[in-house]
């Protein structure tokens, strides 16, 4: 599975957000109602930016919340939460963020992996993300190699 | 030959990120090393000569004898900037 195949049906466009809980469970409801996760994994995800703090997002405005597969997570998924304005995500404004689950601790690996090559160049993914409107455009980001 | 470890809460998602990172890195400047990632909790009962984490999680590895802060965990040119120095004397 490809980094914009699982991403495809699963992006949520917003203009704002009251906090990040709500980003994190606008962020997840797609995985939710596809059976990806349990509406627990969620929580995970909170209590696990409240003991870690927001060492997940990698950098400015962009954040990748993901809790333990153990913690509510049946299989590999994404999701992408675009807000027009930024939320403050305890000490860091973030616009995006990209929520994925994995069903055990390396069905998710080569994801991570072709991300993490993706997101390496910071500077030309805030300024694509920046301009992407349509679902085309968004996805295009996330084509890799 | 290094034991790196790079360090997330979870151990799945960012660390699994700058692993690649590091190893690249390494393998570039000629640093004898095997990375992996791991979370929190394993990191600190790990044999590992240096533990590779951001700043927030530092105060967590409190059985790592060496650890490095990074500023990012995808960012290669800033990574390298953070942990070359010490990777070169402690592979000396």
């Amino acid at each position: 599975m490809k980094l914009q195949e699982l991403i495809t049906d699963n992006i949520i466009q917003k203009k704002s957000v009251e906090s990040w809980e709500e980003a994190i469970h606008i962020a997840g409801a797609p995985l939710i109602e596809k059976k990806i996760i349990n509406p627990r994994y969620l929580d995970a995800i909170i209590e696990n930016v409240h003991q870690n703090g927001t060492y997940m997002v990698l950098f400015d405005y962009f954040a990748i919340p993901h809790a333990r597969p153990d913690q509510g997570s049946l299989e590999v998924g994404m999701s992408f939460l675009i807000l027009e304005q930024p939320v403050i995500f305890l000490d860091k404004a973030v616009k995006y963020f990209l929520l994925f689950s994995s069903g055990s601790n390396d069905q998710h690996i080569e994801l991570i992996q072709s991300l993490g090559k993706i997101l390496s160049n910071e500077e030309l993914v805030l300024e694509q993300l920046e301009y992407a409107k349509t679902t085309e455009e968004i996805l295009n980001i996330f084509k890799g190699e | 030959m290094l034991k790196i470890l790079t360090v997330c809460g979870n151990g799945i998602g960012s660390s699994l990120m700058a692993k690649d990172v590091v190893q690249k890195i390494c393998d570039e400047e000629g640093i004898q090393a095997s990375v992996n990632s791991a979370d929190v909790n394993s990191a600190n009962s790990a044999d590992v000569d240096i533990a590779i984490t951001v700043k927030e999680i530092i105060p967590q590895l409190t059985n790592c004898k060496n650890t490095i802060a990074i500023r990012s965990y995808v960012n290669e040119k800033k990574i390298k900037e953070d942990i070359l120095e010490t990777l070169k004397k402690l592979g000396a």
